[in-house]
């Protein structure tokens, strides 16, 4: 009996353990399927039960741990446990086991994702993780955003901090193809971009006449951050294509936001529900890679009428470039379709610069002539566009100059040239023979 | 019968032993010949001191690549290699290699590489390489020799033979396993001037042709040829205003310009150059002065009236001169004539280079001369030198005038370059084995002069005796035998002291490959440094083959043919501007070098520092180099920058730029935790002999990734940018 229990038992981890191994995380498929999810309270499980139903949903393995918990970790044996990593502990000031800010950030550079949220309780250590990612939030630590005009309508909120945001940014790859109709509720705390960082973006403002203070005390000194420059959710995509959410408030995804309907102050309209669900939904599938993953692949390049990839080109070669760029949907890899991909022929700077036409099938191709220029050039593709994984591909190629064969031999303007030569060498001959014979 | 007869014969043969004896000439010959076979025996075996001391192997930076790409043409074809396009240098631009190189070395030596193939003598390319220089060191104590005898007479060619043979000035080039240019270059320099002479003193048209491919052996081989194209116009300037003007030096300067010529212009990196550029433009102009000549001769026959002659020369040679002037104004000006080189406008101008081309003063081989390199070089010849001009001016002839304007011009160039002591060598040898054979001769005839001897004994001799014992040795002075024994003795002493010294100098000093470094130990024992070769091979086998290497110039060559990689900038210094960017980069800031590094997608960074071992030739002590070629093209590095009081400091009084800069940054990671001498404090740096100023030393954007065994080579890895930023 105990040996069928145990035989029972052995297959109860093994099976889910291999279906991860199916569906794990791959290049080939982008999409993350482990998730940990860090609460510093296990209330928040259900209290933000929506979204994260909403994850399960499709598909990802939550697995939910105390953030002081001394046994989670990040990977063992040197290898990642989890893909991505949820962090709902804003308070926390030390994480359990081996995870600190350094860890998280190995990780996201390893090439995993991150949602990182905080609220007015921000623990130094959560800041950190966020200025590290290219994020401050307001150093003050009882401020909150206040909004006095585009604030959302309601019953218990007295300081006016609860806001309804819809300066989203324009992206539809990273929101989602249907617009969100009814205004975010958010309540939290406010976020600057770091100006030095080029990778984050601003991806709900908040409103001109928004800033960041306490509302418990009196206002004496101008807020130190105010207006549309506050951030209230950032995203970061790395140059690894790691992808992180940051966003100041935890209470917009709890449930209650998530049903509660919203009317913006001045607005005659009355939403039902707000757009908290759509909005971090959509935002979830673009963070977990569902959305906006490209890949690039069979980078082709030959001289016009051939089909092999030369070692070498020569200059003035004629040659056709080709590259297939496909899209992850989240279950599968569909043709990239644009026209502003561009190839450069590239030599300290770029020498050739052209668009690639596609077929609709994903390739991408184009010809052009080699420039008359020698060296060591590169095929250079830097595609970058908001809300896609950045392509960034280059390969080598050297350009000679003509072999000495390889030039015209007979050039039609130097005929008066090879009659010069002939004549006197012909001259020569028969001066020597009249010098030679002649008495 | 039969028998008997044998038995005769016999009888006969053994009676005949007076028949074995040779005749004088014979026996001279003999001798002679022996001589020269030692001395070209000789000649060998004393360059290879290198091969003993270390192992066969290519010595210093150039040979490297000539190393290189002799391997690609015994591999590929000689066509490849003419058009070998090299994406593996001066990245990204590459080298067109067939077209900026002197082929004539690779081809030698290829040459003699498929000749022992084809003899069945299994030998690897890199024992031909180690072993063409001292082999052509053996020709050229041959072509010594001619030279000699066509100078003054044969004992002065033996004397000649064998002072080259050993010469430091020349073996310092020319040891096994220095692989370059000037090996083969100085016997064809030689040849060149031997036929030349040939062709002048005999008017042949045979010798004048020889002497052009001899001319066009030394253009394949160096580009040194440009002195053979000065001299020879400048020697025939020389006769032809002191009124030696001859039928002889029409023929066989004509032939050996138009022919030389016409050769010269087929090897690629010279090509028009020979019809257009400054440096060339001389010898055109001799070239048509000796037409006008002619033409002169030809008139004044056709006159037959001194008077109308005298008017036409006048107006023949202004005009000439002013066409020619005129020409040559035109052409400069519109730029079909280039102008000279800073190379040559250094030679004439020693300090030239200093205040423009940092880049050409920064080579050690091209500073000026010391007078201790001099004697070093030279020994005793320094002294027989000027001796030997005494015995030329005294028996003039058209070779003597030959020797004496080589040896002046080669001189004042030597004293302008210390490494054209080597061009100089063979003159002050020449010269100098005039002086000692001349000496020899009339002491001995003056040690064999019998007492009271009358004139029929040495009417025998040669015509010199003749003419020598003519003079006042007549009458013979008091103790003239025995002062002559005692000369005779000094000479000897003198020339043994020269052989020893010789020996001496190609052991100790001339025979070390400076890629591998020897020290003597605290017991007198030799401990040898290999850190070059340990850091080239751990980048052959640890880097991704496309990896980039970013050094000073120095070293790219090796990096190259040694560790298989690219590199942004090596020894051909074609691209000022890209050496630049170089010392650009090592001079500034890490986060500035990093861009530049970026976009000369850098992958490591090599750096060659001497503070552990006091190695005393490394990247920070030529690191003024470096900041003085960068600061030339890129403004924004100002040398005042990293002195402190006009000089470059490495301790704590340096300039606070000096401390942060990349150079310094890598040179001295991790130093300051090091103890490399008892008694002194950490970070102590042995080849400056200071404590440094910056021991903590944090780098941002590279990292360590190699150092060898002694820390003469560290390489650092260029890190990838910031996954979030």
């Amino acid at each position: 009996m105990s040996l069928v229990f145990r035989i029972i038992v052995l297959l109860g981890i093994a099976i889910p353990f291999l279906a991860i191994l199916c569906h794990s995380f791959s290049p080939e498929n982008p999409t993350d399927r482990r998730v940990l999810v860090l609460v510093g309270d296990l209330a928040i499980k259900s209290s933000h039960s929506l979204y994260f139903k909403s994850l399960e949903n499709r598909g990802f393995q939550l697995d939910f741990k105390l953030a002081g918990d001394p046994k989670i970790a990040l990977h063992r044996y040197g290898q990642y446990l989890y893909d991505a990593l949820i962090l709902f502990s804003p308070s926390i000031e030390r994480f359990g086991g081996s995870i600190n800010t350094a860890a998280i950030m190995d990780f996201v550079d390893a090439g995993h994702d991150l949602i990182l949220v905080a609220d007015e309780s921000a623990s130094d250590l959560i800041r950190e993780v966020a200025t590290e990612c290219g994020v401050d939030f307001d150093e003050d630590p009882g401020a909150v955003v206040i909004d006095h005009i585009n604030y959302a309508v309601s019953t218990t909120d007295g300081d006016r901090s609860l806001i309804a945001a819809d300066d989203f940014i324009k992206s539809s790859i990273i929101l989602g193809s249907n617009t969100i109709e009814a205004p975010v509720l958010f309540q939290g705390i406010g976020q600057m971009v770091n100006p030095s960082n080029d990778l984050v973006l601003k991806l709900l403002s908040a409103s001109p006449s928004a800033y960041s203070a306490n509302p418990k005390s009196k206002l004496s000194n101008p807020p130190a951050i105010y207006g549309s420059a506050i951030s209230l959710v950032s995203v970061v995509q790395a140059r690894n294509n790691a992808r992180i959410l940051i966003s100041g408030s935890l209470k917009m995804f709890s449930n209650q936001f998530f049903r509660y309907g919203v009317q913006k102050a001045g607005s005659p309209t009355k939403h039902d529900k707000s757009g908290n669900e759509q909005f971090l939904t959509e935002i979830s599938k673009w963070v977990f890679h569902e959305r906006g993953h490209l890949k690039a692949v069979n980078v082709r390049h030959h001289r016009v009428g051939e089909v092999d990839e030369p070692s070498m080109y020569r200059i003035n070669d004629d040659l056709e470039y080709s590259v297939e760029i496909f899209e992850w949907t989240g279950a599968n890899w569909e043709p990239y379709v644009a026209d502003d991909v561009q190839v450069q022929f590239y030599m300290m700077s770029p020498y050739v610069l052209k668009n690639l036409s596609t077929d609709l099938k994903g390739v991408h191709h184009t010809s052009f002539k080699v420039p008359d220029v020698y060296g060591v050039f590169q095929f250079k593709i830097e595609y970058q566009r908001l809300g896609y994984s950045s392509l960034s591909l280059s390969k080598q190629i050297p350009v000679r100059p003509f072999r000495h064969n390889e030039y015209e031999r007979f050039i039609t303007a130097a005929f008066p040239y090879y009659g010069a030569s002939f004549s006197m060498m012909a001259g020569f001959l028969l001066f020597t023979i009249f010098y030679l014979y002649n008495k | 019968m039969e028998k008997a007869s044998d038995l005769m014969s016999k009888l006969q043969a053994l009676l005949s032993m007076k028949a074995w004896k040779l005749k004088t000439k014979q026996q001279e010959l003999l001798i002679r010949v022996s001589i020269l076979l030692l001395v070209y025996v000789l000649a060998f075996i004393t360059r290879l001191f290198s091969v003993l001391r270390y192992e066969s192997m290519i010595h210093e930076f150039d040979p490297y690549f000539n190393y290189r790409t002799t391997l690609y043409l015994t591999q590929n074809g000689f066509y490849d290699f003419w058009n070998w396009f090299d994406s593996e240098s001066w990245y990204p631009l590459g080298r067109i290699i067939g077209g900026t190189l002197y082929p004539g070395l690779m081809v030698t030596a290829a040459i003699i590489y498929w000749t022992l193939r084809f003899l069945r003598f299994a030998v690897h390319i890199r024992e031909v390489c180690v072993l063409t220089a001292p082999f052509f060191a053996s020709n050229t104590t041959l072509v010594a020799y001619f030279f000699g005898k066509e100078l003054w007479d044969s004992g002065a060619g033996l004397v000649a033979a064998a002072l080259i043979a050993i010469c430091p000035g020349y073996i310092s080039r020319s040891v096994a396993g220095s692989y370059d240019n000037e090996g083969v270059a100085i016997f064809a320099l030689l040849l060149t001037f031997y036929l030349f002479v040939k062709a002048v003193k005999t008017g042949l048209l045979a010798w004048a042709l020889a002497s052009a491919f001899g001319y066009f052996y030394m253009v394949s081989a160096w580009g040194g040829y440009v002195f053979i194209i000065n001299l020879i116009p400048l020697y025939v300037l020389v006769l032809l205003v002191t009124g030696r003007y001859s039928m002889r030096l029409y023929v066989a300067y004509n032939c050996m310009y138009i022919l030389g010529m016409l050769l010269a212009m087929q090897i690629r990196f010279v090509g028009f150059q020979h019809v257009q550029s400054g440096e060339h433009m001389a010898a055109m102009g001799v070239f048509f002065l000796m037409q006008v000549f002619y033409f002169l001769d030809w008139v004044k026959h056709q006159l037959n009236d001194p008077k109308l002659f005298h008017a036409f020369l006048r107006i023949t040679v202004s005009s000439a001169v002013g066409l020619g002037a005129i020409a040559l104004g035109l052409g400069t000006a519109s730029g079909y004539i280039s102008p000279w080189t800073g190379r040559f406008y250094s030679l004439l101008d020693p300090t030239y280079a200093k205040d423009h081309i940092p880049i050409i003063a920064s080579v050690s081989e091209h500073q000026p001369t010391a007078w201790s390199s001099f004697m070093f070089d030279f020994h005793i010849l320094l002294i027989l030198f000027p001796a030997g001009l005494y015995f030329c001016f005294k028996r003039l002839s058209d070779a003597t005038i030959f020797i004496v304007m080589y040896g002046l011009t080669s001189m004042y160039f030597a004293g302008v370059m210390v490494r054209l002591i080597l061009v100089a060598t063979p003159a002050v040898c020449l010269i100098s084995a005039i002086a000692v054979s001349a000496t020899i001769k009339n002491l001995t005839q003056l040690v064999r002069e019998k007492p009271k001897t009358t004139h029929s004994g040495s009417a025998k001799g040669t015509t010199g005796t003749k003419t020598s014992s003519k003079g006042s040795f007549d009458q013979s002075l008091p103790f003239q035998k025995n002062g002559a024994i005692a000369l005779l003795l000094g000479v000897f002493y003198l020339l043994s002291r020269y052989a020893i010294h010789c020996t001496w100098v190609t052991s100790e000093a001339y025979s070390s490959p400076s890629i591998v470094l020897a020290a003597r130990g605290a017991h007198g024992n030799r401990i040898i440094f290999d850190d070059y070769r340990e850091a080239y091979f751990w980048l052959r086998q640890n880097t991704p083959p496309d990896a980039k290497v970013m050094s000073w110039w120095d070293y790219g060559y090796q990096i190259t043919a040694m560790g298989n990689r690219t590199v942004i900038v090596d020894n051909n210094t074609w691209n000022n501007t890209h050496i630049a960017t170089v010392g650009r980069a090592m001079s500034s800031y890490e986060d500035e070098a990093y861009e530049i590094m970026q976009s000369l997608d850098v992958d490591y960074v090599l750096v060659v520092f001497g503070g552990v071992t006091g190695y005393s030739s490394d990247d920070i002590n030529k690191f003024l180099w470096m900041v003085r070629i960068g600061g030339g093209v890129f403004p924004v590095i100002k040398e005042p920058d990293y002195l402190v009081n006009g000089e470059y400091r490495v301790d704590r009084g340096a300039a606070p730029k000096m401390l942060n800069c990349l150079m310094y940054k890598l040179s001295y990671y991790r130093f300051g935790e090091l103890t490399t001498e008892f008694g002194k404090p950490p970070g102590y740096d042995r080849a400056r002999g200071v404590e440094i100023g910056n021991k903590d030393v944090k780098l941002e954007y590279l990292e360590e990734a190699f150092t060898t065994s002694n820390w003469i080579v560290r390489i650092y890895k260029v890190k990838p940018p910031n996954n979030r930023w």
